[in-house]
């Protein structure tokens, strides 16, 4: 600012010692302000005004040209005094004259204030809405330069306070507050659920989004809950396609089966052993920052979420390392909130509906037609004898059918299921001390009979506060009970044939039928309903006591220290018991060995610590987040089992009721200790907010690996570019923002048992020496095992236009698994066949792409529209010797067993999930047989299993979802749908059930229709009456195009209603929900095989008082 | 400043606790115990020992098919039946028939597996602190491992390789000395026998410290139950040397050893305890038919006790196993043992053949409830030394030769029928022949007699002698991994 107080120009110094020199000035100088003067003026300058009146008056008179500038005098002033003539020149101005002696100094108004109220300042102390004060807040005079961070009690000072100052807040991970500055104010910032995508939680830190290179995905507890109610698996598969469940058409909607997930493709073969085959490409779980169990996560209470985060690229997942590299899903639980105690409600009943579509079997008329036309009532050999007995046969079962003979086999076993889920959370506290109190009561009733889930679990959550230290604990203790359906598969009911009576004459239930098999002879077949009405016991409970502890010193403004100790202990039982009456039992013996007790016990103890520092500046244009963590883990589990039998009475149903042990039966179990230590640095630099920089390291040391490779090191780079930040973009309105971003590194997994890489000894079990115990080597020790490793590379942009309203992103992926765990085939001259090694590799590479579309946004009001897609392509790129054995071995066993279903293979070039069959031309409407493709091109009748090759992939080519939900005037809704589009399968039932069909059982309806019958008939299926094994064959390899209506909901809050906003009532919010409404396949298949798949129909009251 | 002072603590803490995590990280398994755990102490090397044994006992080798089973079959003594099922492809020498494949691939995987368990023990025992063990016995426990080692290859070599005389620069079986990934090649017939001559001449060095060659009252020498007899000793070493050597045409190292065998029972110098002697007739005329040992156990060198005998030995040699049973028949056995020759009276016929019903069959291995010699199955008989013995001298000192074949007949109740002096070399030859024949009978060694000579003819085959015979295929399993050839 220019200044032309040439006069104070002079003296050095503040303003207030210049205020104190003038103030002495005035003691000795006599008042000139009377003098009176006499001036005319003309549409004059302030300025010029004000130098002639200095002229004119004789006095100094002090102003800054660009104050006055603008301001114009007009009028006849006669013998005024100085002093009224100032007070008239200024009136209507915003200017102020104070007269010291024969100094006048005319200032802005504005100024005026500064200078009073600088000598005051202003200070006040910032919170977050959970209670907790929010350290290194950014608070800022907005227009103004100045802005201070707060400190470790959140609070700041200012030792200014412009006139009508309002202060800016911002914190990330909080919405941004504007306040309007006062004394000793309080600011509240609300880490509002909006912003939570505005940064990333890893569960060891959160980075600014912004400067963020990593490719995630956040979603808020409130969208997984808008989309259902279930558990925050299924919200979440719904709404990110990364996240992919692996379609299991056997156990379809059975509320105890384990979900099977895996992100962007598999990355380690299902091994031969089998060991982890069902869960080796599972993401690891983080909740709350500690590492957690599948069942956990299934089991968690909706309402607690707080936020899930998903870590796909080597830069966001690489602070996991070893474990990281199937991808990690980060899972944070809601924390109280401060202020008078608060009681949240969420109780919801559900309706779980069998959904059995799907199925299309023969009515009892059209079942004795297809054994007709199967020859079972023709003679063989023609004898006219045999004839007419047959003839008798068939009419006698015409007759029953006639006489109404129809059971509904597939209702039989199935219900609707209902279930009730109840939730409590109470909160409260103040600064010092926080508090959360959770319950909650889940019961799941599924659709086979007697088949349930319940979840009981309570957690306490506390925080306190002292000065710089944060100390939060949280106990969590959950139990669960899960009963098996009694009525076994659901299988052996849809096999039955519908013309068996489920009574006889004399009402009481069939035990058995006599069926006939494809050749005509007659076997015995057990009702499969006879068993419900014993005394069957299978069930499994488990109870997990979880302690996270928390501790954080703010060491610093910039510097803060954290440690957290968290352990898991958890015990599961599991129960099997089958009473003698069991027709499992029917051909057994002894009558002391019918009837058997399964009986397990597990224990699992893991212990977790860390310690951490994080350190973050702000240094002009540079911004550096820096983390430091070391770990520890332990982890113990046993589990034991033990097998009796002999159960006389149904009744007597508990183990010590046994007659004796199973014969030469042992206890069984596993047992292990695993143990990892490591280290992890971290590193997020942003220049400007334009240029992003992230690297990662992380080191492991586990005690699962050789001793030679314990310790794996990972590590990742990234970096990304704020486009919308740059000058040049800045012109372009509409786009709000545009983050390119990249990075590759590695990360690991594990799937190799905790001992594979020692030579470890244990003795016979089964057999002495000369009364001696002898030890022996249990495998082949390979001392080069080492982690798995997956190098991803990641590029992908985020982009955001349309003020807000369109929101974009894309991620091209390649991740290469180097070193795969397999097991390898060594000549048995070593003293075994396998060892397990790294050999193998396997590359996926895809994209996901996500396009949100904020289609209303007004006040609370808004529709929101979704669409996403992901592919990826699985290609192995090397494999182990034992995996080219494998293959042959799956030939061998395919055609000695007449197994009818593609086997797994596995060939270099080859995805993974490959289905190998021969390639057929289909039926020949001649004869009836099949015309297969040999691999030289030429077309023969005969199956050889060598012309298999690739006809099709299990995995979709693009798998999506798509969806719109919003909230208009309380009223809330949102429909999800999810899409498979490209790739194949192969359809099991067309195969089983209509074309190696056993006639011993009811048939799917097809094989009256579309079989072949006589020459000529263009038919897609063998003749009826051709009871050759049908092996795989391209024939049965249908493109696989999916849509599901995954869940549909409406809500509606009454917080507009005056009963809501007159009571101590807080919120309250009613909502319905259905999933699984409906599906269109290009399929036609029997779904849910063991356990049928249901529709979910739901009602939920949501209450906060 | 501040701030430095905690960085640089932080990675003080960060280093010192990587130091110590590799302690911490060194986990021992419950269920299963550690290479260092087991053999940390003398007892783990005896344990480890006695687990080889045990899986030699199992049905795949020893237990059945390395002995009465298997190995006998292909010596033609039993007359199978030719509608066994079990039995017949193996008669007819088909070696590609799938059952009898798996038989042949168990022989080699097991007694690889055994080999590795002796090198996993082997490699510990070298580097072992040798302060815990009893004065002596490592060397015992590593002249067992080894001399075991080289039986167990010698036993791959006459199995899965060209005899020598067949063939000495054809491929041998892989001699394995290392517990690990690595694959061992293989080298010819005439390396791999000298390899395992010389592991048994260092093993035989070893076990001169076992107190089963010192002769000393304090040991049981052989009783049922006696620690150290049965198993792979001093002497078994001894005579596994005589057998290699022969089986390499080495006739001078072969007497050499097969002496040193011989004069323990029969020298100028008879020992006091020996630690195997001459089966009594007193115990055939007990009246307590449990102290019978119709398998002579008191003249084992080496042998395996299996414990669940009770199975085989109830099953094989009785007419429950049917067309599937393990003995020559009436005639066939009367044959073997010469019965028109007058020769009724041997003991191998008289006490070592019983009736089951109607029929009589072989009872040397017959389990009798409480019987001491229960599942007493002889891999080193002293009696093959005097045979190697006789076979070595038959052309420098015929009479010698017959000398020592009159010792066994005449403690098999043929003293009444000793061989007259004057045999020639090739009637010795002949006599020697028929004496593996009888002897041997249940045992698994006659096929290897034929093997050795090359023989043409193998008494009883529906085949001559051939090398298809003769050598057993390698399984394809290693074939393909292992790159192995014979």
């Amino acid at each position: 600012m220019r200044k032309i107080r040439c006069l104070l120009r002079q003296v050095a110094g503040s303003r207030i010692p210049t205020l104190l020199i003038l103030l002495v000035l005035c003691l000795g100088v006599s008042a000139q302000r009377n003098a009176k003067v006499t001036m005319s003026f003309k549409n004059e300058s302030m300025q010029s005004a004000l130098k002639r009146l200095e002229k004119v008056s004789n006095m100094k008179i002090l102003f800054t040209y660009e104050d006055v500038e603008g301001y114009r005098i007009d009028g006849d002033y006669k013998d005024t005094e100085v002093e009224g003539l100032l007070q008239m020149m200024l009136s209507g101005k915003p200017l102020d004259y104070s007269i010291e002696g024969n100094l006048v100094n005319i200032t802005l108004r504005e100024r005026l204030n500064d200078y009073e109220k600088a000598r005051r300042g202003f200070s006040g102390h910032v919170i977050g809405d959970d209670g907790e004060p929010v350290i290194g807040a950014t608070v800022r005079i907005m227009g103004t330069k100045h802005a201070v961070a707060t400190d470790i009690n959140g609070k700041f000072s200012f030792d200014v306070w412009p006139r009508g100052a309002q202060v800016v807040v911002s914190y990330i991970g909080m919405e941004t507050a504007t306040v309007k500055a006062a004394e000793d104010m309080r600011i509240v910032m609300k880490s509002d659920a909006k912003v939570i995508s505005e940064v990333v939680v890893n569960g060891v830190f959160t980075r600014k989004a912004n400067t963020f290179t990593g490719a995630v995905s956040t979603l808020k507890g409130d969208d997984l809950r808008s989309v259902g109610n279930q558990n925050i698996l299924q919200s979440l598969k719904s709404l990110d396609p990364s996240f992919l469940q692996i379609e299991n058409l056997g156990a379809g909607s059975n509320p105890n089966a384990l979900p099977d997930f895996q992100m962007r493709g598999s990355s380690t073969v299902a091994d031969v052993q089998g060991e982890y085959a069902s869960s080796a490409n599972q993401p690891l779980f983080i909740l709350d920052g500690f590492e957690s169990e599948l069942t956990k996560i299934m089991d968690l209470d909706m309402n607690l979420v707080q936020s899930v985060t998903l870590l796909k690229d080597a830069t966001a997942k690489a602070i996991y390392g070893a474990k990281a590299a199937n991808g990690v899903i980060v899972i944070e639980t809601r924390r109280p909130e401060s202020g008078r105690i608060r009681v949240s409600y969420t109780g919801s009943l559900s309706l779980e509906a069998p959904d059995l579509s799907s199925y299309d079997m023969c009515s009892p008329a059209e079942k004795l037609e297809v054994e007709r036309r199967a020859g079972l009532f023709t003679s063989k050999t023609g004898n006219i004898v045999e004839q007419l007995a047959l003839d008798n046969t068939y009419s006698s079962k015409l007759a029953e059918i006639v006489a109404g003979a129809k059971t509904d086999w597939l209702a039989q076993p199935t219900r609707v299921g209902l279930g009730h889920k109840h939730s409590v959370y109470i909160e409260g506290g103040d600064q010092a001390m926080l508090y959360g109190v959770d319950l909650s009561y889940n019961r799941i009733s599924g659709v086979l009979k007697g088949s349930d889930r319940t979840t009981f679990s309570g957690g306490v959550n506390l925080t306190y506060r002292w000065k710089s230290l944060q100390f939060r604990n949280k106990l969590t203790i959950d139990y669960n009970s899960s009963n098996n359906s009694p009525y076994g598969t659901f299988s052996d009911y849809v096999r039955m044939n519908p013309y068996s009576r489920l009574y006889d004459a004399d009402g009481q239930l069939m035990k058995a039928y006599q069926y006939a098999n494809n050749a005509g002879e007659i076997g015995l077949y057990y009702n499969p309903l006879y068993n419900t009405t014993l005394n069957i016991i299978d069930n499994s409970t488990y109870t997990t006591i979880t302690e996270n502890f928390y501790a954080e010193w703010q060491a610093l403004e910039s510097l803060r220290v954290t440690a957290r100790f968290g352990l898991v202990h958890k015990t599961t039982t599991g129960d099997v018991f089958l009473p003698s009456g069991h027709t499992s039992f029917v051909n057994a013996t002894d009558e002391f060995s019918k009837g058997s007790y399964d009986k397990s016990n597990g224990k699992y103890t893991d212990v977790s610590a860390d310690l951490g520092v994080n350190w973050s500046k702000q240094m002009g244009k540079h911004l550096v987040f820096l983390n430091g963590q070391l770990n520890l883990t332990n982890n113990n589990y046993s589990t034991v089992g033990v097998k009796a039998v002999g159960f006389p009475n149904d009744q007597m149903n508990d183990i010590t009721y046994a007659v004796q042990y199973a014969k030469n039966s042992a206890p069984t179990g596993t047992e292990g200790i695993s143990r990892t230590v490591g280290g992890l640095a971290s590193l997020n630099y942003s220049y400007d907010e334009r240029y992003l920089f992230d690297a990662n390291y992380r080191l492991t040391g586990s005690s699962e690996t050789s001793r030679d490779n314990r310790w794996g090191s990972f590590w990742s780079i990234g970096a990304g570019w704020n486009v919308h930040n740059e000058k040049f973009m800045k012109s372009l309105k509409w786009v709000d923002r545009f983050k390119l971003r990249g990075s590759f590194g590695y990360t690991g997994s594990q799937g190799f048992s905790s001992y594979d890489a020692k030579a470890t000894f244990t003795y016979y079990t089964n057999a002495s020496y000369n009364g001696q115990i002898g030890s022996y080597v249990k495998k082949l020790a390979n001392n080069d095992l080492r982690w798995q490793e997956k190098y991803d590379t990641n590029i992908g942009f985020d982009l955001t236009v349309l003020d807000n309203r369109l929101t974009a992103r894309f991620d091209y992926y390649i991740s290469t698994t180097d070193g795969m765990i397999t097991n390898v085939t060594v000549p048995s001259t070593t003293g075994f066949s396998t060892y397990v090694a790294n050999l193998g590799k396997v590359e996926n590479k895809g994209f996901e792409a996500y396009l949100n579309w904020r289609a209303l946004s007004a006040g609370r009001d808004y529709v929101n529209a979704f669409a996403s897609v992901a592919a990826n392509t699985n290609t192995l790129k090397k494999i182990s010797n034992s995996l080219r054995a494998w293959n042959e071995q799956q030939d061998k066993t395919m055609l000695a067993d007449k197994l009818t279903t593609p086997s797994v293979k596995y060939y270099e070039g080859c995805s993974m999930n490959a289905i190998w069959a021969v390639p057929s031309l289909g039926i020949d409407p001649q004869n009836g047989k099949e015309i297969f493709v040999k691999k030289d091109g030429t077309v023969t009748y005969d199956y050889d299993i060598a012309d298999q090759v690739v006809c099709g992939d299990n995995q979709p080519k693009y798998n999506g979802t798509i969806g719109i939900n919003g909230e208009i005037k309380g009223f809330g809704f949102s429909v999800t749908g999810s899409y498979r589009w490209g790739g194949q399968m192969y359809n099991t039932t067309l195969v089983e059930k209509v074309e190696n069909c056993n006639l011993e059982y009811n048939v799917d309806r097809r094989v009256l229709t579309d079989r072949w019958q006589k020459p000529g008939d263009m038919a897609l299926y063998k003749a009826v009456t051709d009871m050759s094994v049908t092996y795989p064959t391209s024939r049965f390899v249908e493109d696989y195009n999916l849509f599901t209506l995954s869940s549909l909901s409406l809500s509606y809050d009454f917080r507009d209603w005056k009963f809501v906003k007159n009571s101590f009532l807080e919120r309250l919010k009613v909502s319905a929900y259905t999933s699984d409404l409906f599906h269109i396949s290009s399929v036609k298949i029997e779904r849910g095989t063991s356990y049928p798949f249901a529709r979910t129909f739901s009602l939920s009251v949501q209450a906060t008082f | 400043m501040k701030k430095i002072h905690i960085s640089i603590l932080a990675l003080l803490t960060a280093s010192m606790s990587l130091v110590s995590c590799n302690d911490w990280l060194d986990v021992s398994p419950k269920s299963q115990l550690e290479q260092d755990d087991l053999f940390g102490r003398e007892s783990g090397y005896n344990d480890q020992l006695t687990g080889v044994y045990t899986k030699m006992c199992e049905n795949s080798m020893y237990g059945l098919q390395m002995s009465i089973g298997f190995a006998e079959v292909l010596s033609q003594n039993y007359d199978i039946n030719t509608s066994s099922d079990e039995w017949r492809y193996v008669r007819e020498y088909d070696y590609k028939n799938s059952d009898v494949e798996t038989v042949i691939n168990n022989i080699w995987k097991n007694t690889y597996s055994c080999i590795a368990n002796l090198n996993v023990m082997i490699e510990s025992l070298e580097t072992a602190d040798k302060k815990m063990f009893t004065e002596g016995n490592d060397s015992v426990y590593l002249g067992e491992a080894i001399g075991l080692r080289a039986y167990l290859h010698l036993e791959m070599m006459r199995y899965f390789a060209c005899a020598p005389s067949m063939d000495s620069s054809a491929k041998g079986v892989p001699f394995v000395t290392q517990y690990g990934v690595k694959v061992t090649g293989q080298k010819t017939v005439a390396e791999t026998m000298q390899l395992i001559i010389n592991d048994l001449l260092k093993a035989r060095d070893l076990l001169k410290a076992d107190p089963a060659c010192q002769y000393s009252e304090r040991f049981e020498w052989n009783t049922a139950t006696s620690q150290r007899s049965p198993r792979f000793n001093y002497n078994a070493c001894v005579a596994t040397l005589a057998r290699a050597y022969l089986w390499n045409g080495d006739k001078e190292n072969a007497l050499k050893y097969a002496n040193e065998i011989i004069d323990i029972n029969d020298g100028e110098e008879q020992l006091l305890n020996r630690p195997f002697s001459w089966v009594s007739p007193t115990v055939f005329q007990s009246s307590n038919k449990h102290d019978y040992q119709p398998s002579f156990y008191t003249e084992h060198i080496f042998r395996l006790s299996i414990n669940e005998w009770e199975d085989n030995g109830n099953k094989y040699f009785h007419k429950e196993k049917g067309v599937n049973s393990l003995s020559p028949s009436y005639d066939y056995a009367n044959e073997i043992y010469e019965l028109s020759a007058g020769l009724g009276a041997d003991y191998r016929l008289v006490y070592a053949f019983d009736q089951d019903g109607s029929e009589r069959y072989l009872s040397k291995f017959w389990y009798m409830e409480g019987r001491q010699a229960n599942g007493m199955i002889p891999l080193l008989r002293m009696t093959e030394a005097y045979y190697i013995a006789a076979e070595c001298l038959k052309d420098s000192n015929p009479q010698r030769a017959v000398e020592i074949l009159n010792y066994v007949r005449s403690n098999r109740g043929l003293s009444n029928n000793l061989l007259p002096e004057t045999l020639t070399s090739e009637q010795i030859n002949d006599e020697i022949f028929k004496e593996y024949r009888k002897e041997f009978l249940g045992e698994g060694q006659l096929f290897f007699y034929y093997k050795r000579l090359n023989a043409s003819e193998i008494k009883g085959a529906p085949v001559p002698g051939s090398k298809s015979v003769y050598v057993l295929p390698i399984p394809s399993g290693d074939i393909e991994f292992g790159g192995y050839e014979n």
